[in-house]
């Protein structure tokens, strides 16, 4: 037996052990559920998203995307050099309608870039970005990215971790996928006094973008 | 775990006069309860959400072997490889071959407590390798040479202006003002770090929780450096104890609810990562090297003991916002990585009773701890537990025997007793002063009394006994 192998089954013995003079552990009572009254929807996300510093705004369809990016971009004062993730419904997206945009696959660059991204889902309760890595966009970009621009469809805003829960049991069966990254606002740090401080690692800047169609 | 936790008292003196720390305990004493209340006012089913976080807390560590090994089996199934480590030392040990293993020489971290317990930074350094905090407060007390105040807010201790002494002494980089802001701090530590993530050979990250369901090792940040630690470098390594695992994501849910709103006062942190194993197949980056180390250290000993509670804590650091000893003396005083009333519970577990055994008798038994645990953790019940077994592992001294002793000489008497309290109420009336508050106040006692009047205040009895008050509410 490797000296890690013997290890294994001391530590697992010693919880046996004190297992075996315990009584029978009940069975896990049913998922919690979320009093009725308190169960939110889209208003809920953007309002909670917002007191932690994100922004948002509603479109009603996808190609409406590029001149809210652009828009947003404008008004931020921000370069026109975009880097948008790999995402089949964004990239079908009507770019044409803003041209000033310098649209890019990326990398996104060391001090920074504004990032497009699509999101899994959105979740209500905590006003939180549901995202999950892929093949086709680095998962590091939506955290050295300095703006991000996150767009979720309505359809995809759940109230509850619990209904975020469902539906990834009902997506990934086998296995799920590497990195699921749970987002909620612009990065930031209190370790520099009161108020927190924004933008300490990650972006600065999160605008959300929900498509209502 | 080394501690300093035998000099507690001097400590605690030193860290009564220290005007700056002080500051920084009221910042804490007066923000932490305010915010926590606020967020916990919105959940009106708060209480029923830390019912069920205890529940889920208790059923996961005493199936902990069933978890532990479901979780293993689906770490191992994604392409990662699980370590167990019976010590901090053989911990460590297996830290540093992988580095090895990997031929790094650029670390980074992301905060955790656990590798502040096992001291890895300095076995990896001793072995040559260059390791870098990447939270901003560990990165300051890294810089520093100093151990950690609070499990949550590390460099809690550490006025802005020390920051920026800090930063000008140890950051090489051409200044034309004086540094004084906290923006140009914050622009200079993320400038400084992105090299570091772009160039570092291994990430090394806490966790949270471990999913048996899933397999997946949750990590909670505001900064978002625990993301870029677990995605940039080619290797990743997760550091953590084996209490952490629970069954499913349904828990997980549950306990982030209670997480951040007992921590820091918010629905969720800015950052929930979940780690499912290294780059896949057709995936352009993310590290191929994925190690989860779960340590013991002490934590299975505690097992079917009187403090086994103590493992369902999720490290959420309430019960220190919220004692009267750690707001008074802060973090260090403790001597140990873990401080307030769970530091005072878990140090004597990890390093024995000998070395800490001032901690689990610096409480009042207030109570305040156990009241904002959100998985319930009966904390003075378990530091009670500590001081008998201190008491039956040595004899008590004679201060304490005589004390006792005649305590318990009076309850046997009645009358005796009856007598001597409302002779203390009189006399203790007659030593006070008016003071604030429109109370009276006894400014100085005499013997024993002055442990307590040389450091503040004693609010006089009101010159009559309980007995009488029940006997003039009964009439």
């Amino acid at each position: 037996m490797s000296p890690s192998t013997a290890t294994r089954a001391s530590i697992l013995n010693a919880i046996r052990r004190a297992r075996a003079g315990a009584d029978a552990v009940p069975d896990a009572p049913a998922a919690y559920q979320t009093p009725a009254a308190l169960l939110g929807g889209i208003e809920q996300f953007c309002a909670y998203a917002g007191e932690e510093a994100a922004t948002s705004e509603r479109v009603e369809r996808m190609d409406d995307v590029p001149s809210a990016v652009l828009r947003y971009v404008t008004g931020q004062d921000l370069a026109m050099r975009v880097v948008v993730g790999a995402d089949l419904e964004l990239d079908a997206a009507a770019w044409a309608t803003a041209q000033a945009l310098q649209r890019v696959s990326g990398p996104v660059e060391r001090d920074g870039d504004t990032l497009v991204t699509g999101c899994y889902a959105g979740v209500a309760e905590a006003g939180a970005l549901i995202m999950l890595s892929s093949s086709g966009e680095p998962n590091e970009a939506k955290f050295l990215a300095a703006t991000h621009i996150a767009v979720v469809r309505a359809a995809d805003i759940v109230p509850t971790f619990e209904a975020l829960w469902t539906r990834l049991r009902g997506d990934f069966t086998d296995q799920w996928p590497r990195t699921m990254n749970w987002i909620v606002g612009p990065s930031r740090t209190a370790d520099l006094g009161v108020p927190s401080k924004l933008g300490a690692h990650g972006p600065g800047r999160v605008h959300i973008i929900i498509v209502d169609a | 775990m080394e501690t300093t936790s035998r000099q507690f008292k001097q400590l605690s003196l030193d860290a009564l006069a220290n005007a700056t720390l002080q500051n920084s305990l009221d910042g804490v004493r007066e923000i932490m309860p305010r915010i926590r209340t606020a967020a916990l006012a919105e959940r009106g089913d708060f209480e029923a959400l830390c019912d069920r976080a205890q529940e889920i807390r208790d059923r996961a560590i005493r199936q902990l072997d069933t978890h532990l090994e479901e979780f293993e089996r689906r770490v191992q199934a994604a392409g990662g490889t699980v370590h167990w480590a019976a010590t901090g030392e053989e911990a460590c040990q297996i830290v540093v071959q992988i580095c090895r293993d990997v031929g790094a020489s650029q670390l980074i971290k992301s905060k955790s407590m656990v590798t502040e317990e096992i001291e890895l930074n300095d076995a990896l350094e001793q072995d040559g390798f260059a390791v870098t905090e990447t939270d901003l407060g560990e990165y300051i007390i890294q810089l520093r040479g100093e151990k950690p105040s609070h499990i949550l807010a590390p460099s809690l201790h550490v006025t802005l202006e020390e920051v920026a002494e800090t930063f000008v002494e140890h950051h090489d980089i051409e200044r034309s003002a004086p540094l004084t802001d906290a923006t140009e701090m914050l622009a200079e530590a993320r400038s400084i770090m992105r090299d570091k993530f772009l160039q570092a050979d291994v990430g090394i990250t806490g966790a949270n929780f471990l999913v048996a369901e899933t397999g997946a090792v949750v990590i909670v940040t505001n900064e978002g450096n625990a993301d870029l630690t677990a995605s940039l470098p080619d290797t990743h390594i997760v550091v953590t104890g084996i209490e952490k695992a629970v069954p499913t994501l349904d828990d997980v849910g549950v306990l982030l609810r209670v997480l951040a709103r007992s921590a820091i006062g918010e629905r969720l942190s800015n950052y929930t990562t979940f780690v499912q194993g290294p780059r896949r197949a057709g995936e352009a980056t993310g590290p191929e090297n994925y190690h989860v180390v779960l340590v013991d250290n002490g934590r299975s000993k505690m097992l079917g003991t009187e403090f086994q509670d103590m493992l369902r804590c999720i490290r959420c650091s309430a019960c220190l916002n919220h004692c009267p000893v750690y707001t008074a003396i802060g973090g260090h005083a403790y001597g140990s990585v873990y401080s307030g009333p769970m530091g005072a519970v878990l140090t004597p577990a990890f390093a024995g009773l000998p070395a800490a055994v001032h901690l689990p008798n610096a409480s009042t038994f207030c109570g305040r701890c156990e009241a904002v645990c959100p998985v319930r953790i009966p904390l003075p019940s378990l530091l009670r537990r500590w001081r008998q077994r201190e008491l039956n592992a040595r004899p008590a001294t004679d201060g304490q025997r005589i004390g006792l002793g005649l305590w318990r000489g009076l309850n046997r008497w009645p009358p005796l007793y009856n007598f001597a309290v409302r002779l203390a109420a009189i006399v203790l009336r007659s030593l006070s002063v008016p003071g604030r508050g429109g109370q009276r106040w006894i400014r100085r006692l005499p013997l024993v009394g002055a442990a307590w009047t040389d450091f503040r205040d004693l609010p006089a009895p009101t010159g009559h006994t309980f007995q009488d008050e029940w006997r003039r509410r009964k009439s």
